[in-house]
């Protein structure tokens, strides 16, 4: 075949320093994982999942349209919405979307045997690992957003003056769901990248995740002085524009870290943790 | 320069179970059948050769690179490996079109060879389906398109006619025959050997992780000197032949074999023989109805290798 290779078909250029094709490489990952992610049943439970957070308002908005004289819900919509992005979205919506698509990055293509198929390309690994990584990302990213529109805007229904919902529309107020949405999405990138690595290295890393998520996560941060610097969430937490700590009272210890050493540490997080997922691709064997 | 496979001294093992062990060979263009009963080390050789699984011990050049450290030569080899699994919501027109694109060939280029090779593999009224609805030997068609379609130089195929049909197995079987032909060096493994049988003589014999036999299979016979050469003979007077052959030097035994009025013969010098045997056909004017060499090919010497090893085990 070299002879007729030679002949009819242009030899792929040689990639060692090509970014381009390294890039459209990238690019077919990306819409490679997507086209099988789009048809798997893990996006429409984890799109359940992330909608979660707008069930409460909905049926406080169903409740207060049902029967308008009980409407008695007695915080403002801003402050329902800060208290949920802390509560449900920070220590529930987050751990479910980077846990269950973090793990599955490598460890999809692993127990599906079709890790080969990329294996066999010439394809460096790094270009597997941060393909399939921003799919996941790009797919929790969309759920991530769409459900905190949604649940911002229920949150207007909270409110005792049923014409409120227009201040949704107010600079200040977009402003914070805006600001949350970014951060949100950071940590998700952060947590994400955190999980791909345990799934490209352990078999079951479903229960480490789900003791690092609920156990060292939360339990850490209730801890006093720097120990809680070695979770993501406080680093996480430190970014959001208002206030979303669950332990103030413990936090008074020790000078908090600055916003930009956070970003700092989120983001070495994600290149350290990718990093280790890619090593973990060099060294695997097919057998 | 180096052959375009070269294993030296190459061993693997998967913990305490041995893979393969000290293997050394060089294999060059045209097809080579890799021989050798399930679990003797045919994937593991392929595996290791195009850089799936990282040997032990020793060394792999494939077409002068490293396979474990130089991705770029999948751009140069074609594997159909012996797994199953695809991405079954793909079609098999999309899976190799992806499969392309990451070989680094542009969109439109990828789309065509892609075509190309489900029309090789003769699943080109496939191309829409989805591959999670092909039969076994549909998927097997397609593993072998995925193998060629970015017209590689090296091929290795590992158990390529497993859950084929008998149609299917002839087109392999000649298709596999014509990239040997074409220049591409061509590595068949197959557990079934009357299939490498027919498609080559050059031969890589494995059992238990090692190396047999490795070269033409001709050769390879001739070197088993402890076993006599068998040659049949049909003819209307056997009893006559025999009369005339039981004389030769050359001849060790004869046995009659009453049901197909033919006769086998056994020799340590079959060059030797097969000349005094056309001497004796023309005087004697014997009309000869069938001659075969039942223990001139891949299943008789592999026989003889494993035979004599297990007696050494023994």
């Amino acid at each position: 075949m070299s002879a007729t290779a030679a002949q009819s078909v242009p030899s792929a250029p040689d990639a060692r320093r090509n970014v381009s094709l390294r890039l459209g490489q990238l690019r077919t990952v990306i819409a490679l994982s997507l086209r099988i992610a789009r048809q798997g049943k893990r996006l429409w439970i984890l799109a359940l999942v992330a909608l979660l957070p707008a069930v409460p308002p909905l049926i406080f908005l169903l409740t207060s349209v049902l029967f308008p004289k009980e409407r008695t819900f007695g915080v403002g919509a801003m402050e329902f919405f800060k208290g949920t992005i802390g509560t449900v979205y920070l220590h529930v919506v987050l751990y479910v979307l980077a846990l269950v698509y973090g793990l599955a990055v490598i460890s999809d293509e692993v127990e599906g045997k079709t890790l080969v198929h990329l294996l066999l390309r010439p394809i460096p690994r790094w270009v597997v690992v941060v393909g399939k990584f921003l799919t996941a990302w790009l797919i929790t990213a969309l759920l991530l957003v769409g459900s905190l529109t949604l649940t911002y805007a229920l949150s207007w229904g909270v409110e005792k003056d049923p014409g409120a919902w227009k201040h949704a529309f107010a600079y200040s107020n977009l402003r914070i769901l805006l600001l949350d949405s970014s951060v949100l999405l950071f940590a998700l990138a952060a947590y994400l990248a955190f999980f791909t690595c345990v799934g490209a290295w352990f078999r079951h890393g479903e229960r480490f995740g789900v003791v690092f998520c609920f156990g060292w996560e939360s339990l850490i941060t209730y801890l006093p002085a720097k120990l809680k610097w070695l979770t993501l969430k406080y680093h996480v937490q430190t970014l959001f524009p208002h206030s979303v700590a669950t332990a103030r009272f413990f936090s008074l210890r020790g000078k908090p870290l600055s916003e930009t050493t956070c970003i700092a540490i989120l983001l070495a997080t994600i290149v350290v943790f990718l990093a280790l997922a890619v090593r973990s691709l060099r060294r695997r064997e097919i057998r | 320069m180096s052959a375009p496979v070269v294993f030296d001294d190459v061993a693997k093992w998967y913990g305490e179970v041995l893979g393969i062990n000290g293997v050394t060979a060089q294999l060059g263009p045209g097809v080579t059948g890799l021989l050798g009963p399930n679990g003797a080390g045919k994937s593991t050789l392929l595996k290791v050769a195009t850089g799936l699984l990282r040997p032990n011990r020793g060394r792999v050049e494939i077409l002068g690179s490293d396979p474990r450290r130089d991705i770029e030569i999948h751009r140069r080899v074609g594997f159909c490996h012996d797994g199953e699994d695809f991405y079954d919501t793909l079609s098999g027109l999309d899976f190799l079109r992806f499969s392309l694109r990451l070989n680094g060939f542009g969109i439109r280029q990828a789309d065509q060879l892609a075509r190309e090779a489900l029309e090789i593999v003769g699943l080109a009224d496939q191309a829409h389906k989805r591959v999670g609805a092909y039969s076994k030997g549909m998927r097997q068609r397609l593993k072998l398109g995925q193998t060629v379609a970015h017209k590689p130089d090296l091929i290795l195929l590992d158990e390529p006619l497993a859950g084929m049909d008998p149609v299917g197995r002839h087109r392999t079987l000649e298709l596999i025959r014509q990239w040997g032909e074409a220049g591409c060096v061509v590595v068949v493994s197959s557990h079934i050997l009357h299939e490498i049988d027919t498609l080559t003589n050059n031969i890589m014999m494995l059992s238990h992780g090692r190396l047999l036999a490795e070269g033409d299979i001709h050769e390879v016979r001739d070197l088993l000197s402890e076993h006599p050469h068998q040659i049949y003979i049909e003819c209307a007077d056997p009893r006559a032949l025999s009369r005339h052959l039981i004389a030769l030097e050359e001849v060790q035994k004869i046995n009659f074999e009453r049901q197909r009025r033919g006769i086998m013969l056994e020799t340590f010098q079959p060059d030797l023989l097969y000349q005094q045997l056309a001497r004796v056909v023309v005087e004697e004017r014997i009309e000869i109805e069938l001659m075969t060499s039942p223990d001139d090919n891949v299943q008789a010497v592999f026989d003889y290798l494993t035979h004599g090893r297990t007696e050494e085990s023994d």
